[in-house]
């Protein structure tokens, strides 16, 4: 299977271990990706909230790029993932598409679908005849799964779960021998830009979602969100024992056999002997 | 989204008066069952919760919307618009307020009304958001907390906070579209 590739700003930078991990992982499966020519930022987390033409038009020029492969799209981040689905959407009113078309390089003609990283991974591994083998039993690993608010939210179907308690992220670990813990706080918001903008909401929102996880046992966070990892990751900082927060795809990278320097692991603001203690 | 001509406030239905505006259609199927602001996780710690954003939008009173905090507290999380049972579209409805009082230029002086100008700064300029250019245009204005500046170093030393150097080829592309802008988005 071969997708045209948006990668999104926060893998080039804050979550560059996510690409690192994805890139391996998804090779893995058998999943090419073609990176979108020249993609421009989809305009999270601010262009939709000043003008909605212009918001539509950042994203919808990355569309009419990816459609021009004749390829789907796929990306890793939760906020392109809603962007992009956004756009789709508000592209298929004939007087936005008109307007928006006008300015675009490659106008959009509505035939791009767009699926998130979590969909891909889960529809490869159950399509495939064998999948991955787990070379590194992950034998003390609790983690729970963390979805965050974007990535079920986006316009459209969803397709392949369900937006208030979704589990495809408990499925894909199991394919990496990893049993999660449930827990209540699946789709509730990490505080996101507030992380920045007004720190005690942030630190709020957060200390409910840390609070729960430990309550239940987790020893882990896992998450495909690029914000959520950072917020989370960046909380914690300089807590005493923090929970680790990773992405999905390194955890199967570590369960398929590659290396904790090729999954980035060293990356995580957690100290290296809590990371090691809780991947066990 | 499609718009329709409130009734203004003071003349009552039907008339257009001074007041009168096209607001985002959706805020006519609100029934008040409160479950956007049940799970909206700002609600606790905002002056005007999102179900009465909404009824504000569809009495026409836009003034007292795009005056609240609550416009500037939202994290755009989208539970409001994921849960709304009639499609009253409150996330929407939100961020129209916020192109609005941008317009108006009523955004605060506070981060979180810098925050979105920084972001479409750095954005227009390399067709890519950097986190670390929009984090430093916001720390010029505001201060830093020690624990900020101890997050961003401890970030540092992981390599996850570089500046993009280059922009994308396709700079006039941006320009075109940064041209459908209705006002301006400079400030």
């Amino acid at each position: 299977m071969k997708y045209a590739y948006y990668p999104g700003c926060s893998v080039e930078t804050s979550a560059r271990m996510y690409e690192a991990s994805l890139r391996r992982v998804l090779g893995r499966l058998g999943v090419e990706l073609e990176e979108i020519e020249d993609w421009n930022c989809c305009g999270a987390s601010s262009a939709h909230s000043l003008d909605p033409a212009v918001a539509t038009g950042l994203a919808a020029r990355n569309l009419g790029l990816a459609e021009k492969t004749g390829l789907d799209v796929v990306t890793p981040c939760a906020s392109c993932f809603f962007r992009l689905r956004a756009a789709e959407h508000a592209m298929r009113e004939a007087a936005m598409r008109e307007q928006v078309n006008g300015a675009l390089p490659v106008p959009y003609e509505g035939r791009v679908r767009i699926h998130n990283i979590v969909e891909v991974t889960l529809r490869a591994l159950e399509a495939a005849r064998e999948p991955p083998p787990v070379r590194r039993r992950l034998s003390g690993f609790r983690p729970v799964c963390y979805y965050g608010c974007l990535f079920v939210r986006a316009a459209g179907d969803l397709g392949y779960d369900d937006p208030e308690n979704p589990t495809a992220m408990e499925r894909i670990l199991r394919f990496a021998g990893v049993e999660s813990v449930d827990w209540g706080g699946k789709v509730d918001c990490c505080g996101a830009a507030s992380a920045v903008t007004a720190p005690d909401t942030a630190v709020r929102l957060q200390t409910r979602l840390l609070d729960d996880a430990r309550a239940r046992g987790a020893t882990a966070i896992v998450t495909a969100c690029p914000m959520c990892q950072v917020n989370l990751d960046m909380g914690q900082q300089g807590a005493l024992r923090p929970l680790p927060v990773f992405f999905l795809t390194q955890v199967l990278g570590l369960a398929w056999g590659f290396g904790e320097g090729e999954m980035e692991v060293e990356r995580l603001l957690a100290p290296p002997d809590v990371v090691a203690a809780v991947l066990g | 989204m499609s718009r329709r001509e409130t009734a203004d406030a003071r003349g009552g239905e039907g008339s257009r008066g001074p007041d009168a505006v096209d607001v985002p259609e959706s805020v006519f199927l609100c029934i008040q069952c409160r479950k956007c602001t049940a799970g909206c996780p700002v609600a606790e710690s905002t002056d005007v919760p999102v179900n009465e954003l909404v009824a504000h939008v569809r009495l026409g009173h836009i003034d007292a919307a795009v005056r609240s905090r609550m416009i500037w507290d939202c994290l755009g999380c989208h539970a409001c618009s994921t849960r709304c049972p009639t499609g009253a579209e409150p996330a929407e409805v939100l961020d129209w307020l916020r192109a609005r009082a941008t317009e108006l230029d009523l955004a605060p002086s506070s981060r979180a009304g810098t925050f979105h100008s920084a972001f479409i700064k750095t954005l227009r300029k390399k067709g890519r958001s950097d986190e670390a250019r929009l984090m430093v245009r916001i720390y010029l204005k505001h201060w830093l907390t020690w624990k900020e500046l101890r997050r961003g170093m401890a970030m540092r030393g992981k390599g996850r906070v570089r500046a993009l150097g280059r922009s994308i080829r396709a700079r006039r592309d941006l320009q075109r579209i940064f041209d459908l802008a209705q006002g301006s988005l400079d400030r």
